[in-house]
């Protein structure tokens, strides 16, 4: 069976020809973000200063904090354990960055998978933008975009101060800290690009069953985290 | 212009819509009535593409709507129960986006704002955030917004909810002189008055089935014992 009658009314289509492109679609959905961020930010710096002074003094803080507690640790090692370049050095160094880096890992595939099942399945605004001509492909790709900066800013928070923290106590090039914001960002990709695969296929295979699924694999995470932490104390 | 052809929606074991078969033609106004539940929310919900039909087919112009939605939704324009605004746009900067994502120039852009802000009295308050909006301003916007693009086929699920009398008449002159242009308007209300005094059809949903569809003067002679308003009709005909 045909799906288009072109015959049926060509003005139809010049409508439809008009359209926006994928790559102006793309434009028009970063002129709405940029759009509410100015009027966000605008309205934080009005009429919520002192929520703002509060939230920003906190997170200076807690950054701070982080890193007076990573530059001690790290400094700690390199007095006692070993210097840069050391076997046991590396191994503990190692170790530290696979368990902190697992961790977030983890953390970051279940926020993003949440965010992105807020965002697409859960939300008035992908209602509206699903009556609009947009793409399929370029609403999952908006949602995302949001869910990988909503769950990866917990991320820089915690990674940053430790990864500035250890290159300033084994004295790296200028280099180390150039790297590292793209480091930072091309890592937090990874996971939440696997949260977010997750979370459509969970609803488009298993819809119904996307609490219990993602109960149990939580399960399973937290029990071999608390296994490996237990064989840690073993060593 | 709009046809739903034996189209089925279930949810699970429970069917919202069963077998539905109608169809709106240019410069008609139709009226979809029915008891909460009956499946007239889900019936628009199929034609605007936020459902996919179990089986049987929803076209809007020459598109199917489950096959090409994109193209389809250039076609309408859609108003429902529960309408969303960006809270941190004002009302221009959130119609300037959906005329763009129609696909419509910068200088088609600007007319249109202006046309649909003059249309619905959005004056006044078009470059306010929509945050502070009242109910009234809100569904003025989202009317705005349906029209931005002066769609072929307008969908309205409940317009007059919460509406002021002078909101109500707006909207009810909009949308005769909208059929009245020769564009198709489907609404769905429980306002039966308003269906009676505005619609060239009606539409009555009872329990998920189509249970009658045409003029007020074919209701009148399928059921001759009420006063011949709607609203005696309509209680007649859903009575279980």
């Amino acid at each position: 069976m045909a799906t288009v009658d072109i015959a049926f009314e060509p003005e139809f289509l010049t409508h439809v020809e008009r359209l926006p492109t994928h790559e102006r679609e793309g434009q028009l959905f970063w002129k709405l973000r940029l759009r509410e961020s100015r009027s966000q930010l605008k309205n934080l710096f009005t009429n919520s200063r002192m929520r703002t002074t509060l939230v920003i003094s906190l997170s200076i803080f807690f950054w701070a904090g982080l890193f007076s507690l990573f530059y001690l640790g790290f400094s700690f090692v390199v007095s006692n354990v070993g210097p840069p370049g050391a076997t046991y050095h590396a191994q503990t160094v190692q170790f530290v960055f696979t368990l902190f880096f697992m961790s977030l890992q983890v953390m970051l595939v279940f926020s993003a998978g949440i965010i992105l099942y807020g965002g697409l399945y859960a939300s008035n605004e992908t209602t509206l933008l699903l009556t609009l001509p947009v793409r399929d492909s370029r609403l999952v790709f908006y949602r995302f975009q949001e869910a990988l900066f909503f769950s990866s800013w917990g991320f820089f928070l915690l990674a940053s101060p430790m990864m500035i923290a250890y290159g300033m106590v084994v004295n790296a090039p200028w280099y180390y800290y150039a790297y590292l914001p793209g480091l930072m960002i091309s890592f937090a990709y990874i996971p939440c690009a696997l949260g977010a695969m997750a979370c459509l296929l969970l609803i488009s295979r298993v819809p119904h069953l996307r609490r219990i699924i993602v109960g149990l694999i939580a399960l399973v995470v937290v029990a071999i985290a608390y296994s490996s932490i237990w064989h840690t104390l073993d060593i | 212009m709009i046809s739903f052809e034996d189209a089925t929606r279930a949810f699970g074991n429970r069917i919202a819509v069963d077998r539905l078969n109608l169809s709106v033609g240019k410069g008609e106004l139709l009226a979809l009535l029915g008891h909460n539940g009956a499946g007239k929310t889900t019936s628009l919900k199929m034609l605007v593409g936020l459902l996919k039909p179990s089986s049987g087919l929803v076209r809007v112009g020459p598109y199917l709507v489950s096959d090409n939605p994109r193209e389809a939704s250039r076609l309408i324009g859609y108003v429902p129960d529960q309408p969303f605004l960006y809270e941190k746009l004002s009302g221009r900067e959130f119609l300037e986006f959906v005329a763009e994502l129609y696909g419509l120039s910068s200088a088609e852009v600007r007319t249109s704002v202006e046309r649909e802000a003059e249309r619905f009295q959005l004056g006044p308050f078009l470059n306010r955030l929509t945050e502070s909006y009242s109910h009234g301003m809100r569904q003025r916007t989202v009317f705005a917004a349906a029209l931005i693009h002066q769609p072929e086929v307008l969908v309205v699920d409940e317009p007059m909810v919460g509406l002021d009398p002078q909101s109500i008449r707006l909207v009810k002159d909009l949308l005769r002189e909208y059929a009245n242009s020769g564009k198709s308007v489907l609404m769905s209300t429980h306002t039966l008055a308003i269906a009676e005094e505005i619609c060239d059809r009606v539409a009555v949903m009872k329990s998920s089935k189509l249970v009658f569809c045409g003029p007020m003067t074919e209701l009148r002679e399928k059921i001759p014992e009420t006063d011949g308003h709607l609203e005696s009709l309509y209680l007649a005909l859903t009575k279980d």
